[in-house]
């Protein structure tokens, strides 16, 4: 499985795909860390506010993984790679989520050091509770386990739908209209959809669900949508 | 025990590929020897692509199967070493280099990355190596698509449409290496449209219409299947058709030339020397295999 997940990782790694997403979510780290913290500058912010304002978006490493498996079939590169490794598709769209998990991991971690460079001085200069150490590693490590579960997560839907405009424009579809219209009927129930519980994860603040809680919501999802990706893989031709 | 000398390098029995109502592959069996060039050959549409997968097992046949060696496909998971394929509808990202691409498939299969190197070097492609996939040409690819073949340097070759996009230089290279590795006692099955040009490559061939099995041979016995006359230029045709009529030749003219059926060039050489009619030019004239084709895919297309 090394040696699958290594070549997975030299393709999600070597075209201009993961540079894009890096820059995207740097300039949306900064965005939402001046966004949520810079109005009513002088008012006080609450704790959960202020480690909200330094939470990691995970839902944008999510299309990593879904437009990266969903390209697999749409550039018909899926059949080299089961071709040379003489393995079942399965195994190598296994192998292909723990990369884009790792990719994601890099490319949050990447975010996550900016948001804390400008966020951290700007919060401790805002009227209200300090952000203390451990707060800043519980968000932190959240948004990694976060970016590497919903990068898997999105490689499950890239691989079910396979179309890559379909898949990409239904989850943006999912996550801008049919969320918010969940919200409106029963706002917790957003905590215990995978892309509520991966922002509880990385941070965000649930109504609902502890971190740990959001944690094993979003690996439940991870998980049935990587065994549905398993079986629907293994079933259909790979091209 | 079985023998792997004797035995077909590819089995496929009975194999069956239907989406929905179309069966695009329908009952298909054939053998392709070791140690052969043997070329899978049709029209566009026949059916040669989807064959193709799913003999090497990236489509799930709908009925019979494809065995490697004896060994089902789905059982054998042929890896690099053992198979190698270039199938035009599997492809590269356009976005990635040749190396990173060949890299990554070098990964996957466990080989050295050094490897990456010598098939770029061996496809002619070093010199592009990190140019985007997306800015070459179609000839490039299909050297790409073979580079990608060879990275595990197969016993079997799985080829399609190879020669497609290939200039003049490249089409004679590589039916030299292919010649060369099928001498070695490898195993290469190519598809092609392009008949004339796959039957200087090929030693046996598979022709396929509309998803079945229309011939299966050497391609001298596709060839024959046209029949064969004997071409000849002399200052005398009359004298020559004359003479030859009596030896029992079908006899065409055309000006100083004369073509002659149901005799070989060495009796059409001997005939003319002991008749003392003077030659200036005596060749076979073999039905091409183009013509054969089309007659063996017309009388499929008539049933």
């Amino acid at each position: 499985m090394t040696t699958l997940i290594r070549g997975e990782l030299i393709k999600a790694t070597t075209t201009r795909t993961i540079f894009a997403y890096g820059a995207m979510a740097v300039a949306l780290a900064v965005a939402q860390v001046l966004a949520l913290i810079l109005p009513s500058w002088d008012e006080p912010m609450s704790l959960a506010d202020k480690t909200e304002a330094i939470a990691g978006l995970p839902l944008l490493v999510l299309l990593l993984g879904l437009v990266g498996a969903a390209g697999e079939y749409r550039h018909r590169t899926a059949a080299p790679a089961t071709l040379v490794a003489g393995r079942d598709s399965g195994s190598v769209l296994l192998a292909r989520a723990g990369a884009y998990a790792a990719a994601a991991v890099a490319v949050a971690a990447l975010a996550t050091t900016v948001t804390l460079a400008i966020g951290l001085p700007l919060l401790a200069r805002r009227p209200g509770p300090e952000v203390g150490a451990g707060d800043v590693v519980l968000v932190a490590g959240g948004t990694l386990v976060a970016a590497a579960l919903s990068a898997a997560l999105g490689v499950a839907l890239g691989a079910l739908v396979r179309n890559q405009v379909v898949a990409v424009t239904g989850t943006l579809v999912v996550i801008f209209v049919v969320l918010p219209l969940v919200g409106v009927i029963s706002p917790t129930a957003l905590d215990v959809t995978p892309f509520g519980a991966a922002q509880g994860v990385a941070g965000a603040g649930l109504e609902t669900l502890s971190i740990g809680a959001a944690g094993a919501v979003l690996v439940g999802w991870t998980v049935a949508a990587l065994s549905a990706a398993l079986v629907t893989e293994r079933r259909r031709d790979i091209a | 025990m079985i023998n792997e000398d004797t035995q077909a390098a590819i089995t496929v029995e009975g194999l069956t590929k239907r989406y929905g109502e179309l069966a695009a592959v329908d009952d298909l069996s054939f053998s392709v020897r070791r140690g052969a060039v043997t070329g899978f050959l049709g029209p566009n549409g026949a059916g040669k692509t989807t064959a193709l997968k799913a003999i090497v097992g990236i489509a799930r046949p709908t009925a019979g199967r494809a065995l490697i060696h004896g060994t089902p496909v789905e059982a054998a998971r042929p890896d690099a070493r053992s198979l190698g394929v270039h199938i035009e509808s599997t492809g590269v990202h356009p976005g990635r280099s040749a190396h990173n691409h060949l890299r990554s498939l070098a990964a996957l299969a466990g080989l050295p990355a050094d490897r990456v190197d010598e098939v770029l070097e061996l496809v002619g492609l070093a010199q592009a190596a990190r140019r985007r996939v997306g800015t070459y040409s179609t000839g490039m690819r299909q050297r790409l698509g073979l580079a990608a073949a060879l990275l595990g340097d197969p016993a079997i070759l799985v080829l399609d449409e190879p020669l497609n996009g290939l200039d003049p230089q490249g089409i004679r290279w590589l039916r030299t290496f292919l010649r060369e590795r099928a001498a070695a006692g490898g195993t290469v099955l190519l598809s092609s449209h392009v008949l004339t040009e796959a039957a200087q490559t090929v030693d046996d061939v598979v022709v396929i219409h509309n998803g079945r099995l229309v011939f299966e041979g050497a391609v001298g016995e596709l060839t024959r299947l046209g029949g064969s006359r004997v071409a000849v230029r002399t200052p005398t045709p009359e004298r020559l058709a004359a003479v030859a009529r009596r030896a029992g030749g079908r006899v065409q003219l055309e000006g100083a030339r004369v073509l002659i059926e149901g005799m070989d060039a060495a009796q059409v050489g001997e005939l003319a020397h002991r008749e003392r009619v003077s030659l200036h030019e005596l060749a076979s004239d073999d039905a091409s295999l183009e013509q054969v084709f089309f007659s063996l895919t017309e009388e499929v297309e008539a049933a």
